[in-house]
């Protein structure tokens, strides 16, 4: 269909239009002022010509620089995760969240923070990104072996375990609070509530292509996603290894949630509201879903920290509140709007 | 002979849902499943499909266990229509009936398109085609279902063995698309296509099929062409209530006997020992 192509052509050149120029926007914000106009100059420049603009460059290269990238691949990450989530329950309200990888992740980051000087020689800068993916694994792990018998994998119970899961990591984590100190008190905040400020070059050099991985190869599924809306049967009816599709796309999303955990925190509802947006826009069709929720993604998340950063300036509002207090009331009119046309089975 | 099932059972946790069925698909032919509710109709369909799995018997689709057919080569050959259809995102009526060419070997963008518009004017779905799938009615959308399985094995080599397993596509649909869809089943069945088809209207059935399988307690009752097995005695054995074959010219009209069915006693009698009592 030539106008659906045209019309991805736009947004697509729209989308990169746009998070460049936020991009820009986000890297001449701060509290160390560099202005617009600075900035080519300051990105070629390698050595320092004043001692001012060394500190500019250092502030550029060491600390935006590796913000922006990490907001756009995290936002790229949780929203196309979350997209096929959505495609692999056949429910536009699922999200990551949902099955426990995020909270589980933030779990045992939080254990890491508030425990680990005594368990662990490692500085919490290391353990609690490890510990968050490891949780993170492990909270995905248990709830699929929860909710698969006999070689199937069951969407409700999946759903279910996630609850519970989420609810024990929630008391597990509010407990860790309180033992907690006010410094650890102030990572574990941080973990619970998102901030792409605290990975640098060092974590995203690992981080990047565990990322990459699932960003490429979710889109792949796309068309058998796409059967999978039919039916589970009606999928296996069409050639789809159903078993085998949910299995690989579950890990895909494990890696991409776990790793976005551990270097940003709990960064709520870019998985569910961008989709929506997408489908909004697009249709369902998983091959458009798939690769614009992760671009959307990106921009929404550039969009988020660079306000984030900006609103009380110096100071920082935690990313994930600001994701929350969109996401939540968006949730809300999306369960209404759907109660209301009853379109869910 | 296309699907060749022999002394099927199916008994989970040793309930016996189906016991001791044959039944022989042949290519170009209608072969309609016939039977009170719960007979296991679409128990039977589904093990014919591959998606349960016998607990005895033995099942060969083109000469071959149906089980060891490479899931995406019998995709090609073969399409079901599932009773329940589920839809939760907003596909239009055409996506839909493209999300059928999912397994086919893709032909060229022209050649895709003229094959769905071909499918969705056999199942009389044109004038849905930018309709949201979860917005039509009940019929809409079992006619856009069927022609999604049609457009599956639209131009699948016929000398491949291909077949259609149909578990009630005429359930919602109103007099004329009944008949309208039926034809083009038959049609599609002339091309090269073996058809099995669950229908409740023992009517169609005489209409439509070639052959038929009464299907009463996971256990074949009859079988044969409709015109040696659709006789009043075993209509009557399979429904529990009294019915009359009624010749008009050629033609043959199946309907519960009586002027108004629940006045009369005989009905009711049948009708309390079959466990009708409440009608």
């Amino acid at each position: 269909m030539p106008s659906a192509s045209i019309r991805s052509t736009i947004s697509l050149l729209t989308l990169c239009t746009a998070i460049g120029v936020v991009t820009l926007l986000a890297l001449a914000t701060g509290p160390l002022e560099i202005s617009l106009a600075q900035i080519p100059a300051l990105l070629h420049q390698s050595g320092a010509s004043s001692p001012d603009s060394a500190f500019q460059v250092l502030a550029l290269w060491q600390i935006r620089v590796p913000r922006i990238v990490l907001a756009i691949v995290v936002g790229a990450a949780l929203a196309q995760s979350g997209a096929a989530m959505q495609g692999l329950m056949r429910n536009p309200l699922a999200d990551p969240g949902l099955i426990g990888v995020a909270s589980g992740a933030a779990l045992a980051a939080a254990a890491a923070i508030v425990l680990g000087t005594n368990l662990m020689p490692l500085p919490a800068y290391v353990s609690a990104p490890v510990a968050a993916f490891g949780g993170g694994l492990a909270a995905a792990y248990l709830v699929i072996r929860l909710s698969s018998a006999y070689g199937r994998t069951s969407v409700t119970t999946m759903l279910l375990a996630g609850l519970a899961i989420n609810a024990i990591a929630g008391a597990g984590i509010g407990f860790l609070a309180y033992l907690a100190d006010d410094t650890a008190l102030r990572s574990v905040t941080y973990w619970m509530f998102g901030s792409l400020g605290k990975a640098g070059w060092p974590e995203l050099r690992i981080a990047l292509p565990l990322l990459l991985i699932p960003l490429l190869l979710i889109p792949l599924a796309a068309n058998p996603l796409n059967a999978l809306q039919l039916g589970e049967a009606e999928a296996q009816h069409l050639g789809v290894d159903v078993e085998r599709l949910k299995r690989r796309l579950l890990a895909l999303i494990v890696i991409a949630v776990a790793v976005s955990v551990s270097l940003a925190g709990i960064v709520g509802f870019v998985g569910l509201i961008i989709p929506h947006l997408v489908r909004l826009w697009f249709g369902p069709d998983h091959r458009r879903v798939l690769p614009f929720s992760a671009l959307a993604g990106s921009l929404l998340l550039l969009l988020a920290d660079t306000a984030s950063r900006s609103l009380f300036s110096p100071a920082e509002l935690p990313i994930g509140i600001l994701t929350a207090l969109i996401g939540g009331p968006f949730f809300l009119f999306l369960l209404m709007r759907q109660l209301g046309r009853e379109t869910l089975p | 002979m296309i699907l060749e099932a022999s002394n099927l059972g199916y008994r989970p946790d040793g309930r016996r849902v189906l016991h001791d069925v044959n039944l022989r698909l042949t290519q170009g032919k209608v072969h309609a499943v016939l039977g009170p509710n719960g007979a296991g109709k679409s128990t039977l369909l589904r093990l014919l499909s591959g998606e349960l799995a016998a607990n005895s018997g033995r099942l060969l689709f083109n000469g071959r266990a149906l089980a060891q057919w490479p899931a995406r080569r019998l995709a090609q050959l073969r399409a079901v229509l599932p009773q329940r259809e589920q839809l939760g995102f907003g596909f239009s009526a055409e996506e839909v009936v493209q999300l059928g060419r999912y397994p086919a070997l893709k032909q060229s963008a022209p050649q895709e398109q003229s094959i769905i518009d071909a499918a969705m004017v056999a199942t009389a779905t044109s004038h849905l085609r930018d309709r949201r799938y979860p917005e039509l009615s009940g019929g809409e959308r079992a006619r856009v279902q069927l022609a999604r399985v049609l457009a599956q094995i639209w131009n699948a080599d016929a000398h491949c063995g291909r077949m259609l397993l149909l578990d009630e596509p005429t359930a919602s649909l109103d007099l004329a698309h009944q008949h309208y869809c039926l034809q083009r089943v038959r049609q599609f069945a002339a091309s090269g296509t073996a058809v099995l088809i669950i229908l409740h209207d023992p009517n169609l059935v005489a209409d439509y099929a070639d052959e038929v399988t009464l299907l009463c307690d996971g256990e074949v009752l009859a079988q044969g062409t409709p015109a040696d097995v659709l006789q009043s005695p075993t209509l009557e054995r399979m429904y529990g209530v009294p019915i009359d074959v009624v010749g008009v010219a050629e033609h043959r009209w199946i309907r519960v006997a009586g002027e108004r069915i629940a006045s009369t006693d005989a009905f009711a009698a049948t009708a309390t020992n079959s466990g009708l009592a409440g009608l």
